[in-house]
C-alpha cells in the first residue's frame, strides 16, 4: 500500500488514513482534482480520522459527503476526530 | 460472459443442484444431518426454531422455510419432522411444491421411529439427487443472478473498500438486468435517510424508513442501547465514531442502484433491481433471510474472517486484510486491494462481478469447498409459548 490518506467525499471535512501516520506527516490529498495539503497535528492510527478543515465546535463532522456528527469541540486541520472531540447526532438526541 | 446455471421448472436459476433436507422443528434436525450426509450432493437446512411459536413469529418461520426450500439452487426437497401439534412438515411441503420442484416429507413418528424415518428419508434423497444429476447446467443471462450482499465485522476502511466492492458488483448484476440486495435492518439505523431517498416511490421510501424504525424500538423495548452497541467497543478502538458513521459505511454494499422494494424477513421480492430484506444483524439469521429471498449467490465481506457459509447458495467471502487472506486461505475467498479500491472502485467491483459469475457456474468458494455450512438460524422476534 502506498497511499497513506484519503478524503473520500468533496463534501467531507475529515480525511481517513489508510496507515500509521506519524504526528507532523505533510499529507497532498487528493479532493475534486484538486490538491490538499494537511500536516497532521497528532499521530493518527490506521483507518482513523483527521480534520482537513478547521471545524467550529458545533458544526457538523461529514464523511461519505453525509453528517457523522459534530464537533464538541474547535478542532483544528490536522487533528484526530473521535469519540474524544465528535458525537454522534442519534447518540446526541438521546442525551 | 454468460452465466452457467441449472434450469428450474418455475424460470429461475439454480447456481447449485443441492438437495435439500430441511427440518421443520429444532428437535428433527438430527436426523435431518444424517439423511442429508449419507448421499453426494444433499444438505441440510436445520434452525432453533418452529415450536411454541405465535404470532407474528408462527407466518414468519414457516414463510422462510417454504421459501428456502424453493429456493432455485435446490433441485429437490425432503422435509423432516416429528408428529406433533407444534409441527406442520406438510405445511411445508405444500408451499414448496408450488414452485414445481420434487418435495417429499418425512414424519419421524409416523414413520415408525428415528432409524426407519432416516432410512426412508435417505431413500428418498437419494432418489431425488439421482433424478437431479441428470439436469445439466446450461448457458443463461445474467439477469438470473440474484445476489445477496451480507457484511460482517464493519471497520472503518470496509465501507469504501469491502463494501463498496460488494455494492459495485451488486450494480453490475443490476445492469445485466438481475436482481439482487442487502440486509440486517438494525446495521442501517443512522443512515436509513440515503437508502430511503433511492427508493423509486413513496411506498417503498416509507417501508424502508418504516423497517428500521420498528427495528429501533424492538431494540428499545428490551432496554438495549442501541447506540451503546453500534459503534461497538471494536468499532470504536478501529475508529468509528458514530453509529451514523458505522450505517454510512454499512449501507455502501447496497451499491447506487434505485431501492425498488422492501421485503419482511422470509418473503421473495418480486422484480428485478435492488431489494432490502428486514433482518438482524446476526449474519447466520440474515443469511437466512437472503436465501429466502432467493438469493442464488452471496457475497459476504468479514474482515473478522467469519468462517461459515450456507448449506446451498455459495458464500464468496471477502476481506481489505491481507494478514488474514493469507492466513485464513480455508475461509477466505477475495482480497480486496486498499489502494485500488480508493482509486478505481469499478475495476475491483468488475473482478469481483467476474469472480460472482465464475463462482455462479460452479467454482466453489471455500466454505462450501469443506462444507462449513451447517450453522443455520432462523430469527423470530417474540418469545414462544
Amino acid at each position: 500500500m502506498s497511499i497513506k490518506a484519503v478524503v473520500l467525499n468533496v463534501k467531507d471535512n475529515v480525511g481517513v488514513a489508510l496507515m500509521d501516520l506519524e504526528s507532523g506527516t505533510e499529507l497532498d490529498l487528493e479532493v475534486n482534482g484538486q490538491t490538499l495539503l494537511v500536516k497532521l497535528a497528532e499521530p493518527i492510527t490506521y483507518q482513523h480520522k483527521f480534520s482537513v478543515a478547521r471545524i467550529d465546535s458545533g458544526s457538523t463532522i461529514v464523511k461519505y459527503g453525509e453528517v457523522i456528527g459534530e464537533a464538541t469541540q474547535d478542532i483544528k486541520p490536522g487533528q484526530h476526530v473521535h469519540i474524544h472531540n465528535m458525537v454522534g447526532l442519534r447518540a446526541k438526541a438521546k442525551k | 460472459m454468460e452465466l452457467l446455471g441449472y434450469p428450474r421448472r418455475d424460470g429461475l436459476a439454480g447456481t447449485r443442484n443441492y438437495i435439500g433436507v430441511i427440518s421443520s422443528v429444532a428437535c428433527s434436525s438430527d436426523p435431518a444431518i444424517w439423511i442429508a450426509r449419507e448421499v453426494s450432493d444433499c444438505v441440510p437446512f436445520t434452525h432453533r426454531q418452529a415450536c411454541g411459536l405465535i404470532p407474528p413469529d408462527e407466518e414468519v418461520v414457516y414463510r422462510t422455510l417454504i421459501n428456502l426450500g424453493k429456493n432455485p439452487n435446490l433441485a429437490g426437497v425432503l422435509v423432516v419432522g416429528p408428529d406433533c401439534a407444534d409441527s406442520e412438515p406438510d405445511r411445508i411441503a405444500n408451499g414448496i411444491a408450488e414452485s414445481g420442484k420434487p418435495v417429499d416429507v418425512c414424519k419421524i413418528h409416523q414413520e415408525g421411529g428415528v432409524m426407519v424415518a432416516v432410512s426412508r428419508g435417505i431413500n428418498i434423497v437419494r432418489k431425488m439427487a439421482s433424478d437431479a444429476s441428470r439436469i445439466k447446467r446450461e448457458p443463461m443471462p445474467i439477469s438470473k443472478l440474484r445476489q445477496g450482499v451480507e457484511c460482517g465485522g464493519s471497520t472503518p476502511i470496509s465501507g469504501p473498500v469491502t463494501n463498496a466492492a460488494q455494492g459495485t458488483a451488486l450494480d453490475m448484476v443490476i445492469e445485466n438486468g438481475g436482481s439482487g440486495g442487502f440486509s440486517e435492518t438494525p446495521e442501517v439505523i443512522g443512515a436509513e435517510h440515503v437508502i430511503a431517498a433511492r427508493a423509486v416511490n413513496d411506498a417503498v421510501k416509507q417501508k424502508m424508513l418504516k423497517v428500521v424504525r420498528g427495528y429501533e424500538e424492538r431494540l428499545r423495548a428490551s432496554g438495549i442501547d442501541v447506540l451503546g452497541a453500534n459503534p461497538d467497543h471494536q468499532n470504536i478502538e478501529d475508529g468509528l465514531s458514530s453509529i451514523e458513521e458505522k450505517a454510512l459505511g454499512a449501507i455502501h454494499k447496497g451499491g447506487t442502484k434505485p431501492l425498488t422494494e422492501v421485503v419482511g424477513y422470509g418473503e421473495v421480492p418480486e422484480g428485478k433491481g435492488m431489494f432490502f430484506v428486514d433482518t438482524p444483524g446476526n449474519d447466520l439469521q440474515s443469511l437466512t433471510g437472503l436465501a429466502a429471498a432467493g438469493c442464488n449467490v452471496i457475497t459476504y465481506s468479514t474482515e473478522g474472517a467469519a468462517p461459515m457459509g450456507f448449506p446451498f447458495v455459495p458464500v464468496i467471502k471477502i476481506t481489505a486484510r491481507r494478514d488474514h487472506f493469507s492466513k485464513f486461505p480455508d475461509i477466505l475467498d477475495y482480497l480486496v486491494d486498499i489502494d485500488r479500491a480508493i482509486t478505481d472502485i469499478r475495476g475491483v467491483g468488475q473482478e469481483l462481478f467476474n469472480l460472482i459469475l465464475e463462482v455462479a457456474s460452479g467454482r466453489k468458494p471455500q466454505s462450501e469447498l469443506i462444507g462449513y455450512v451447517y450453522a443455520c438460524d432462523l430469527w423470530t422476534t417474540v418469545p414462544t409459548t
